[in-house]
């Protein structure tokens, strides 16, 4: 079956060819093929060293180029990451906004550790409180016998 | 010997590329090279495009899926690189060649056709004259013998528009000849 094709192909392109040599001339078309095939001596062993001397150099370029984007892409992310890390450095010094935590969210021992250190504190200003209401009262309290003891005379 | 399918494969498979590929370059670029050669009738052009073209085929290589056969999808790429040539050398001379205005002589002499005769240099303005695309159907078919499916393949179009190619080139050919 693939023969038949074959040979039908064959038997086409010879009709075709067939055609052209009737209309034109077998001879001219040979020659312009003949003259098609005029090239230097040794022009393809030329060619085939030419091309892969190209693509040496192509792959050779490729490399450089490359190796050159990867060390150009660290060199990228170590800029971004040492200027991200002094900028954020920068802003700490600018803007020290202290830090908001919420009473939930401190542990119990945090807190009872924390009224420990400072219940002294507390302590020593309830005694001031208590001294300071005591001198008040004590100053009231002798005015007002100054008073008594006036009107006693006047009496 | 190794197959284009199995050089293709090693090429896709292998670090070491050249070996396969050294292999299918010199098993194809005489074909690469004449096909071009016909299509700008100039040894150095025709010599660049065809650099141009295994250039190509190293970096698309790893990509072929070889849905076509290897040789179809180099024509393919060949086919592409020169009209991507001519196209630009018509941008960079400013104007297209006018079928009216050939000159005769310049023409014949300008290609690389050191022995052409007068029906030899009639057929050589001919051939130029025809539009791209079925100048390059023509070379496939006559000088290549390839079947028209495959011409098909590498032109980018139906069998039967490649079929219609061939047959439209004979005869404006045959009418620029009788014209001049």
């Amino acid at each position: 079956m693939e023969m038949d094709n074959n040979n039908q192909q064959d038997r086409s392109v010879l009709e075709d060819k067939a055609l052209a040599n009737e209309l034109f001339s077998k001879e001219a078309l040979t020659q312009y093929d003949a003259n098609t095939e005029l090239i230097p001596a040794d022009y393809f062993d030329y060619q085939t060293s030419s091309i892969l001397k190209k693509i040496k150099r192509k792959k050779a370029l490729q490399f450089k180029i490359g190796l050159f984007s990867k060390i150009a892409i660290a060199a990228s992310l170590i800029t971004i990451m040492v200027a991200s890390y002094k900028y954020y450095q920068k802003k700490v010094m600018i803007d020290p906004s202290p830090v908001m935590v919420k009473i939930e969210e401190i542990s119990t021992d945090e807190l009872e550790a924390y009224v420990n250190s400072n219940e002294l504190i507390i302590e020593a200003d309830l005694q001031t409180a208590i001294n300071e209401e005591a001198i008040i009262i004590s100053t009231i309290n002798d005015d007002s016998a100054s008073n008594l003891d006036s009107n006693s005379v006047n009496d | 010997m190794q197959s284009d399918q199995a050089l293709v494969m090693e090429f896709q498979a292998s670090s070491h590329k050249e070996g396969p590929f050294t292999h299918l370059l010199k098993r194809h670029q005489q074909k690469v090279y004449y096909q071009i050669k016909r299509m700008l009738n100039n040894h150095m052009d025709a010599d660049d495009v065809a650099q141009q073209v295994w250039i190509k085929v190293w970096n698309k290589l790893d990509g072929f899926k070889m849905e076509s056969e290897f040789t179809t999808w180099l024509y393919r790429i060949a086919y592409n690189e020169t009209l991507n040539f001519l196209q630009k050398q018509q941008r960079q001379a400013g104007y297209e060649i006018d079928a009216e205005n050939v000159d005769y002589e310049k023409a014949g002499g300008g290609s690389d056709h050191p022995k052409s005769t007068q029906i030899q240099i009639a057929l050589d303005l001919a051939i130029k004259q025809l539009p791209e695309k079925q100048r390059f159907v023509f070379m496939l078919r006559y000088f290549e013998e390839l079947n028209y499916e495959k011409i098909a393949k590498i032109t980018g179009t139906t069998e039967g528009g490649a079929k219609a190619n061939y047959h439209q080139a004979l005869k404006k050919m045959e009418e620029i000849l009788k014209r001049d």
